[in-house]
């Protein structure tokens, strides 16, 4: 594949996520905002009910079944509190690298034959073994008699280790209280979410319940609670101060103290262990300590395995109708879905390509041109010419000053062909500095242009240059093999500024003229109108919807907007050493 | 190029099967008669396919490596059955991969498993017996430990490799769309 350097990209799409979308105002176009807005068509979710694009921040999540990522194991939601959403089974992460352990004996009486089966068998005692950095689990004594239901015995030490105790203490302590906030909480707004709440972790009705977080954390830390109201209030708000059961800061301490029959110095022995280290690995690393355990541990040989942490799948719902978009099968290692709707089913997908430059001639006019009022379209033959170039020309940098010819293929999802129309956004120009010139320009010969219908005979075809034998008949997907439905058309039979239709994909022209003094990358805004035949029999994009009001004939035209975003590349100045010095030194 | 931009080859540098899988002449194959490719599968330049690596006892032919359709295998890449020791018995056991899947070039595979349209990147080992589920990804220049179980959608990196995100749903169309557009660009010169 030596000639694959393939370098188009595809176009983001903007989700307006619950705001109106404004045809005249673009959305930011300017990182870190637009690449909150922005997403890979391929991401976006699509609500029928609503006609409108959804992103993972706008729909609200829920827990559609737990599982087991290591063994498979869908796990029932009644069980996965008190498993501390981790695996009961017999999945364990190593401590060190958090790569599965497995359960392997100890090495049998070495007068056992190589290739005897009670050789590769072994014998008790068991331990757990990571195959990828060799730690094991008698490093920290921890072995087993049983190859099997280790989760439940090590489970039973876990259970009794100070700090799950203390933690459990403080849950206990806590939930009461919680419970009264929630009965107590406003949650008219989101009446159903809330009737979801009980099992789900419904994102907007846990933001909604941030606010009176701190209050909670107020009086969970014993800051006065009489300031914050009157008695009436006091009693929901109100919480018994709390007693710990183990000493603070002490935890660990007490552990140990506690194994070894006797009180120990934790920092004497900490300080001790120091002194000795040869290696920066014996100390655990700080995300070890933070997110693999409950308890904390400063050396690296105290860590203990991990029992595998539970993954979910999540069903997601409309955050304006409550319609599910998603809805996962329950089978772990399934990938299909009961409910799926997704945005590059009803949206065209659109594909951006920089065109290599044309000629030399253009490339001199274009610089010659500078503005964008003097710019040129690039020579018609140079068009169809392209589309065979390959090699790494489109890697290069924009340069300042100049013209490129960009292309825009548009993929049409639907069963019934569309018309698109796009319109790309001035720029503003860059740090958002008034009155500066924009630090580009973008023109399109082609208004508005047709796609045809996706049909899925058209996955196999191959017409892409007339000179095939047909070798292609025994398609395994049942494609027939027969002649293509759409003969490459030539040149300019396509209309103004349409490089080529060809099946479902029409593919455009797009110039666009850097300004002089740009530097760094360059992004457009574009709005994409499609327009199709809403007929009652359509099956995509809507056949739920009930016909348009006042219409209900065939030729009811019906017309979806969306911003999208295109990644033009990055404007770098040429290198010229005694220019830039004599810059640096006038602006200085 | 755009994505619909011919990938062109040299005729006599590919064999061409019936069932339309397009194999580099450099490539080293072993033991052919226990490999199943699926049809419309690339096997591009100095890959290694042990297909001579069989399970111990069996004669006869046997299916050591089972390819799907619509896959690719990346330039160097090692494909090579997983092998353990089970009750003092060391064997090699036969390797299963789904349609649409794309191994990346200089990547080694010893997988047991490996679903429809996995992606694997370049530079990466995949440690023996591993099973990957549907449409999971491995990022370019991971090691996925011995035994590891990589769950669908699931998208994995690093050394040892572990979960980075969970695609989006649609990945499964978008992978047969992508693997079908390849093979329809990947022509002759
Ligand atoms: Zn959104
Ligand atoms: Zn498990
Ligand atoms: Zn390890
Ligand atoms: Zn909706």
């Amino acid at each position: 594949m030596a000639n694959s350097t393939a370098s188009s990209s595809q176009v983001l799409v903007h989700c307006p996520c619950l705001n109106a979308l404004s045809i005249s105002r673009p959305p930011p176009s300017e990182p870190p905002l637009s690449t909150y807005k922005h997403h890979d068509l391929s991401s976006l979710l699509f609500c029928e009910e609503c006609d409108a694009i959804r992103c993972d921040t706008c729909v609200s999540c829920e827990i559609a079944c737990f599982y087991c990522p290591n063994c498979l194991f869908e796990v029932p939601s009644a069980s996965v509190r008190g498993e501390k959403n981790r695996c009961a089974r017999n999945c364990f992460q190593c401590p060190q690298c958090t790569h599965t352990l497995s359960v392997v004996a100890s090495d049998p009486d070495p007068s056992t034959p190589l290739s005897s089966a009670a050789a590769s068998a072994g014998q008790p005692p068991y331990y757990l073994s990571c195959s990828y950095c060799r730690w094991d689990s008698k490093e920290v004594g921890i072995v087993f008699e049983k190859p099997t239901g280790l989760a439940l015995q090590l489970q039973k030490s876990e259970e009794a280790a100070p700090e799950i105790v203390e933690f459990d203490h403080v849950k206990d302590h806590l939930e009461p209280f919680l419970r009264r906030g929630q009965a107590h909480a406003p949650h008219a707004t989101t009446s159903a979410a809330t009737s979801a709440a009980s099992a789900s972790l419904s994102s907007s009705s846990f933001l909604k319940d941030m606010p009176g977080l701190g209050q909670r954390y107020g009086s969970l830390f014993g800051l006065s609670s009489r300031a914050r109201g009157g008695e009436a209030q006091g009693a929901r708000d109100e919480l018994e101060k709390y007693e710990a059961l183990f000493p603070a800061g002490g935890l660990a301490a007490s552990a140990k103290g506690k194994e070894k029959g006797k009180d120990v110095d934790l920092d004497a022995e900490h300080v001790r262990a120091m002194r000795e280290m040869r290696e920066m690995e014996d100390v655990a690393s700080l995300d070890k300590r933070w997110t693999s355990s409950w308890k904390q541990p400063l050396l690296a040989n105290d860590l203990k395995p991990l029992r595998t942490p539970l993954q979910a799948k999540r069903s997601k719902r409309c955050p304006e109708c409550k319609h599910i978009l998603i809805k996962p099968e329950q089978k772990a290692s399934s990938i299909r879905f009961k409910i799926k709707l997704v945005a590059s089913n009803y949206l065209p997908s659109i594909e951006l390509y920089r065109r290599p430059p044309a000629t030399i001639g253009s490339r001199l006019s274009a610089i010659a041109a500078g503005t964008a009022s003097g710019m040129r379209r690039t020579p018609r033959t140079a068009i169809g010419r392209s589309m065979n170039d390959a090699g790494g020309v489109e890697e290069e940098p924009l340069r300042p000053g100049r013209t490129y010819t960009f292309e825009l293929s548009f993929t049409n999802p639907l069963y019934e062909p569309i018309s698109v129309r796009t319109q790309v956004a001035r720029p503003i120009a860059q740090g958002g500095v008034e009155g500066a010139p924009a630090p580009f320009a973008v023109s399109s010969p082609t208004m508005s242009f047709p796609i045809s219908a996706y049909a899925e005979e058209w996955e196999y075809e191959d017409d892409d240059d007339g000179g095939r034998d047909g070798g292609e008949d025994d398609d395994l997907e049942g494609g027939d093999g027969s002649a293509s439905p759409f003969k490459k058309k030539r040149g300019s039979k396509y209309g103004a500024g349409i490089v080529e239709r060809k099946m479902n994909r029409t593919t455009v022209a797009l110039e666009v003229a850097v300004g002089r003094d740009t530097v760094g990358p360059i992004r457009a805004n574009m709005l994409v109108t499609f327009v199709y035949q809403s007929e009652d029999s359509a099956a995509p994009p809507s056949p739920t919807k009930s016909p348009v009001k006042g219409g209900g004939h065939k030729d009811d035209q019906k017309s979806f907007s969306f911003w999208t975003l295109l990644p033009l590349g990055t404007v770098t100045p040429r290198a010229e050493p005694r220019r830039s010095m004599a810059v640096s030194s006038s602006s200085g | 190029m755009s994505s619909s931009t011919p990938i062109r080859y040299s005729k006599s540098d590919y064999i061409e099967t019936d069932t339309g899988n397009k194999v580099a002449k450099s490539c080293h194959i072993k033991g052919p008669s226990n490999i199943v490719l699926g049809g419309k599968t690339i096997i591009q330049p100095g890959v290694m396919i042990r297909g001579d690596l069989r399970r111990a006892g069996g004669s006869g032919p046997a299916v050591v490596i089972a390819v799907g359709k619509y896959c690719v295998m990346g330039e160097n890449s090692v494909i090579r059955p997983p092998c353990k020791t089970y009750k003092g018995v060391f064997s090699y056991y036969p390797m299963k991969i789904g349609d649409y899947v794309s191994i990346g070039s200089n990547s080694i595979v010893e997988a047991a498993s490996i679903g429809n349209g996995v992606e694997i990147g370049k530079n990466c080992i995949i440690g023996p017996l591993t099973i990957i589920k549907d449409n999971a990804r491995i990022a370019d220049n991971s090691i996925v430990g011995p035994g590891t179980i990589i769950p669908s959608l699931g998208e994995w990196g690093g050394s040892p490799a572990r979960p980075t995100v969970t695609l989006p749903e649609s990945t499964p169309e978008l992978i047969e769309a992508k693997a079908k557009a390849y093979y329809a660009r990947f022509q002759p010169e």
